[in-house]
């Protein structure tokens, strides 16, 4: 349902950030983007949100050509939410409810559907206790979930998560990877992951896109792409801490790291 | 974030009704400006300020640097309305006699008896309108103060400007802490010459900065589909 083909695309200073990129979204619920720092990733995101119009290359959403008028973007910014890196940034308001509620009540929906969905969307990210609290306040972990919680609030099909465990301590890593867990499992939304973390993702998604220098370098399930270490080394990033215990300490795979240790 | 909008969420007059708390501010300021008796000014300034400091527990030290800032400014117009300056020894009005005077070198300084009570009491009438005024941004938060002005039919659009400068004064306020706390730890602020040219370039890297900084909310804007209008509860 949501698509980009041969996607290029040029910054005004003539920098190429995406070179002929192809990504569709149906491969998996839950995608992996990665690559080395500066490979296009946020770009990439941007582009699927409709923020920024490729030079060259179509989105597709609803089997359609994206137009760039506000009807349209606003649809598609309906079934897309985006978490962006820097929390600071995504939030508005300074009251963390009011916050929440943004997106949504911009929409005109019911008030009382409001509360109803910012109250789902607190509990869903942890935040409850945190509703009337003012974000200057907050960790930069509780702003992680915060700017989480009013995209969760929108009920969108796709999530992008833009580096959502950067600069996060262990627990509230712990956090995210349980709130992206659930969205992709229990409420079979679509999740995109950028990162560089390659045992987050690996833990997390289902499906790769391998970044670098702003084209695919390769595409596939989890397994194929960390087990080629050709790839991950071109696209210079490190094999996963349970890929490296299969492959020489002579493990079996696992899927994450409690399998590991139970056995 | 601002130290003023901290203030308002953390005051005990936080969760108070904001209609209340806009409808006396407002009370106060149309107060100030119509009663002209000394008396009476310097019993609401008092007052207020004891009501912001004891009542909303804004901490006494903070709210003196608050109000000094206009303050000077204040006192700055005051002077000018209480002091006559003059090449001429005596005055050509005759309502308008100097109660004392001064010279200083060819120029006469004079005080007259009725510009003096004037400067006093339009001092006291703005201090008196000032402090409720901050008693009313310090003890309301921002989202409250959109519910009152969406209550009293206060255009939207006057609305839009006065959350997004808001917010942007803010985001001015971050920006330029942070390049002044990178120089500085970098020593750009020792000496005058070096203290010169860091702060040119901070001024110089803030516009950019806040131009970047202003794209990220426009995109921020855009994703939560914002139309324009401020929707509170």
């Amino acid at each position: 349902m949501l698509r980009i083909e041969n996607v290029t695309y040029i910054y005004e200073d003539k920098t190429v950030a995406l070179k002929e990129v192809n990504i569709d979204l149906k491969k998996g619920r839950k995608i992996g983007i990665v690559g080395s720092n500066g490979s296009g990733k946020s770009t990439l995101f941007m582009i699927f949100l409709g923020l920024l119009k490729p030079t060259k290359g179509r989105v597709i959403f609803n089997e359609k050509e994206l137009k760039y008028n506000s009807k349209t973007l606003s649809e598609l910014r309906k079934k897309a939410g985006i978490v962006f890196q820097d929390p600071d940034k995504q939030i508005f308001f300074s009251n963390v409810f009011d916050d929440v509620a943004f997106a949504l009540r911009n929409l005109k929906i019911d008030e009382n559907e409001v509360q109803k969905r910012v109250n789902d969307a607190m509990e869903k990210t942890n935040i409850t206790a945190l509703q009337n609290k003012p974000v200057h306040f907050l960790s930069y972990g509780q702003k992680k979930n915060v700017s989480i919680a009013g995209v969760v609030a929108m009920n969108p099909e796709f999530l992008f998560f833009d580096e959502p465990t950067a600069g996060l301590d262990y627990r509230s890593q712990e956090n995210v990877k349980n709130i992206l867990e659930n969205l992709a499992d229990k409420e079979e939304k679509t999740i995109v992951v950028s990162s560089h973390d390659m045992n987050f993702i690996y833990e997390i998604c289902d499906y790769i896109y391998v970044l670098n220098k702003g084209h695919v370098l390769s595409e596939g399930k989890k397994e194929t792409i960390f087990l080629n270490k050709e790839i991950l080394d071109k696209a210079e990033l490190e094999e996963p801490f349970l890929v490296k215990a299969y492959k020489y300490l002579g493990k079996k795979l696992y899927e994450n790291e409690k399998e590991l240790f139970k056995h | 974030m601002l130290i003023i909008d901290r203030f308002a969420y953390t005051n005990k007059y936080c969760n108070s009704n904001p209609y209340i708390k806009a409808s006396a501010s407002l009370a106060l300021i149309i107060l100030s400006i119509v009663n002209s008796n000394i008396y009476i000014l310097c019993a609401m300034i008092a007052g207020i300020i004891l009501v912001t400091i004891f009542g909303a527990g804004i901490p006494s030290k903070s709210y003196a640097k608050m109000i000094a800032a206009p303050a000077i400014y204040l006192l700055i117009s005051i002077f000018t309305v209480m002091f006559t300056f003059g090449f001429s020894k005596t005055v050509q009005s005759s309502d308008f006699i100097y109660c004392k005077q001064f010279q200083f070198l060819n120029l006469y300084i004079g005080l007259a008896e009725s510009s003096y009570k004037e400067g006093l009491i339009l001092g006291l009438r703005a201090s008196s309108a000032m402090v409720s005024m901050y008693f009313l941004i310090l003890t309301t938060p921002c989202s409250q103060q959109v519910k009152v002005m969406k209550k009293i039919k206060i255009p939207t659009i006057f609305i839009e400007l006065y959350v997004l400068t808001y917010r942007f004064i803010g985001i001015f306020f971050e920006e330029a802490i942070l390049i002044y706390t990178a120089q500085k730890i970098r020593f750009g602020y020792n000496g005058y010459k070096n203290s010169m040219s860091s702060l040119a370039i901070l001024i110089k890297i803030l516009f950019t900065r806040i131009m970047i900084r202003f794209k990220d909310m426009e995109s921020i804007l855009e994703i939560k589909h914002f139309d324009g209008n401020f929707y509170v509860d």
